[in-house]
């Protein structure tokens, strides 16, 4: 009450709230800063001599600036229109839709189940998907690669597609389990006395009121595979190679093996795939703790 | 809705046995052959192999500090996020979206990102010539894995922020309202309702729960700083198990790729991470009751 009497009332609401835009200022750095640092290598531009001081001179009068400067969209346009990337980027497509399709298929009735039936054991369903979860990718990938490479599907669309499978499963089966959990229970009452099927009230009931949450798990999964780097480095050669194995590869180059090219060009591809995911995670944003904090109900 | 309900889950279990349980069943039977003579049973000897190997039992170690790390500090910066997002009031959207974005890069960014000439070099000259500090090198052993720690929570540390932000939409406007009347301010309301309601929430025990997990398999953070340290051998520092098998698979010192420890050891970070798991989910059921 005191303080809305004061006189320089602005003065003191705006030393309130100054912490909050420090903080702010701050969480967007932390943010920020590291994707944007990986642009503007892309891009070729280099702050340190900025922060330094020692980039800029004065040269017979007119002002100089030494350091490394030199905004251009060339690596950008490069790895676009040059290099292998648009073939990584129709792998890892590939091989996400092909494998969220699989996914969606054993998930949509699954989730269903979870979420509607008491029967015994749908609890250890979802403890399972849980401890599946903590499988490391070595117990899963030694034994797909050496089966992969007995039955011909090592470096294949579908072999990759069945292995990541492990990933998206679980999270398609728990977001979906939640959405299905989200559906009125009166709905599926009042569909049962009026006499639908099981099979209707699954069809044209369940399915179509969470379609929009079957989107959003579908676009989280497809990013999750998009990410991955593990099991796409041991079971993909040079015919499937996935965007971010291809993309970041040299950064192993000292394990041997892969060899980096051009440092910049490789940071213009990162940023390059980084946008269509981050497009898609800001798409699904509301769904992604929805989906999540439905399945957790208990 | 009775008897079917078992059929529909026979897709997934379907999916499971090819993916999960095949794979699985293998791995055992690696790890209790001998694969380079073809197969003659040898018992648990891989097991004790494993465990009399230091470099095992220290990647180990890395494994359930990184994890440990990672979980506590994404769950702060996922709420403290939250609570600055509370606080903002115009431009809630934008701030919300920017806080998102390392959720969409890949892991692998996240070591790329904070290694030591990518933004430490920025954070560095900022240091040394605008505050006029010495200069610091984060390849020192005090300091890359608390970095690494930070990358990784930088990674997963906005899905916590959607989940805090999803309890606090939870909770009933009435409630804030009353605290607010009787004059409390935003971080003594936050303190005594946002907080505990994040804190008691299944969602958010879920997700540590998860977070500690998938920590467990990090490896895309470790590789990195693996390749700017130049810790190549298995076993280094920076070597978490996933990193470790890596490096055992990759180049591995005896010049045979020893597959029934990597299957051993794979089976027994399964174990381990299966254990902590149970332990951390009766522990906050017990936490909820009270």
């Amino acid at each position: 009450m005191t303080r809305r009497a004061s006189s320089p009332r602005q003065r003191t609401w705006a030393l309130r709230r100054l912490p909050v835009y420090l903080g702010l200022l701050l969480a967007t750095l932390f943010s920020f800063w590291p994707i944007l640092s990986m642009f503007f290598e892309g891009a070729g531009i280099d702050l340190g001599p900025l922060w330094s001081g020692k980039g800029f001179s004065f040269v017979s009068g007119v002002p100089y600036y030494s350091g490394g400067f030199f905004p251009s969209w060339a690596n950008f346009r490069d790895a676009l229109l040059w290099g292998n990337f648009p073939r990584l980027v129709l792998n890892s497509t590939t091989i996400a839709v092909l494998s969220i399709v699989i996914a969606l298929a054993a998930g949509i009735p699954a989730g269903y189940a979870l979420a509607r039936s008491k029967l015994k054991g749908m609890g250890a369903v979802g403890f399972l998907l849980l401890a599946l979860r903590t499988v490391s990718p070595f117990a899963v990938v030694l034994p797909l690669y050496l089966t992969y490479i007995r039955i011909g599907l090592f470096d294949t669309y579908l072999g990759m597609s069945l292995a990541y499978l492990v990933i998206d499963v679980p999270v398609v089966v728990w977001m979906l389990s939640g959405f299905f959990r989200e559906v009125p229970r009166d709905i599926y009452e009042a569909a049962e006395t009026s006499g639908a099927s099981e099979a209707q009230i699954f069809w044209r009931i369940a399915v179509p009121s969470v379609a929009v949450g079957i989107a959003a798990t579908l676009i989280f999964a497809f990013v999750l595979v998009w990410n991955e780097f593990l099991i796409a480095s041991l079971l993909t050669g040079a015919a499937t190679k996935t965007v971010s194995l291809g993309v970041w590869s040299g950064v192993g180059e000292a394990f041997g093996g892969l060899q980096s090219a051009d440092w910049d060009a490789i940071n213009a591809a990162g940023t390059l795939a980084f946008v269509p995911a981050f497009a898609l995670i800001l798409l699904v944003r509301q769904y992604l703790a929805k989906g999540f904090s439905l399945a957790a109900a208990d | 809705m009775d008897r079917q309900g078992y059929l529909l889950v026979v897709p997934l279990i379907a999916v499971l046995a090819v993916v999960e349980a095949y794979p699985l069943a293998y791995s055992v039977y690696l790890s209790i052959t001998d694969y380079s003579v073809g197969g003659a049973f040898v018992g648990l000897s891989n097991y004790a192999q494993l465990f009399s190997q230091a470099d095992f039992l220290a990647a180990l170690s890395t494994s359930v500090v990184f994890s440990s790390g990672s979980t506590v500090l994404s769950m702060v910066l996922g709420v403290t996020f939250a609570y600055l997002l509370s606080l903002v009031r115009r431009g809630k959207g934008f701030f919300e979206a920017v806080f998102l974005m390392p959720l969409a890069a890949a892991p692998i960014i996240a070591g790329v990102a904070f290694a030591p000439n990518g933004i430490w070099d920025d954070i560095n000259t900022f240091w040394h010539y605008v505050l006029g500090l010495p200069y610091f090198s984060v390849a020192s052993n005090h300091l890359f894995l608390p970095i690494m720690v930070l990358s990784d929570s930088w990674e997963w540390g906005p899905m916590m922020m959607l989940v805090a932000l999803s309890v606090l939409a939870s909770v009933p406007r009435p409630v804030y309202e009353a605290s607010e009347s009787f004059g409390a301010s935003r971080w003594r309301t936050f303190r005594s309702v946002g907080l505990p309601a994040i804190m008691n929430s299944p969602v958010m025990h879920f997700m540590i729960v998860i977070r500690f997990v998938d920590a467990m398999r990090a490896f895309e953070i470790p590789f990195a700083w693996a390749g700017w340290l130049n810790y190549l051998y298995p076993g280094a520092p920076t070597d978490t198990l996933s990193l470790y098998l890596f490096k055992l698979l990759l180049q591995p010192p005896t010049g045979v790729i020893p597959i029934p420890l990597i299957s051993a050891a794979a089976l027994v970070l399964l174990v381990v991470t299966l254990l902590a798991t149970t332990l951390l989910f009766r522990l906050m059921r017990g936490l909820r009751k009270i």
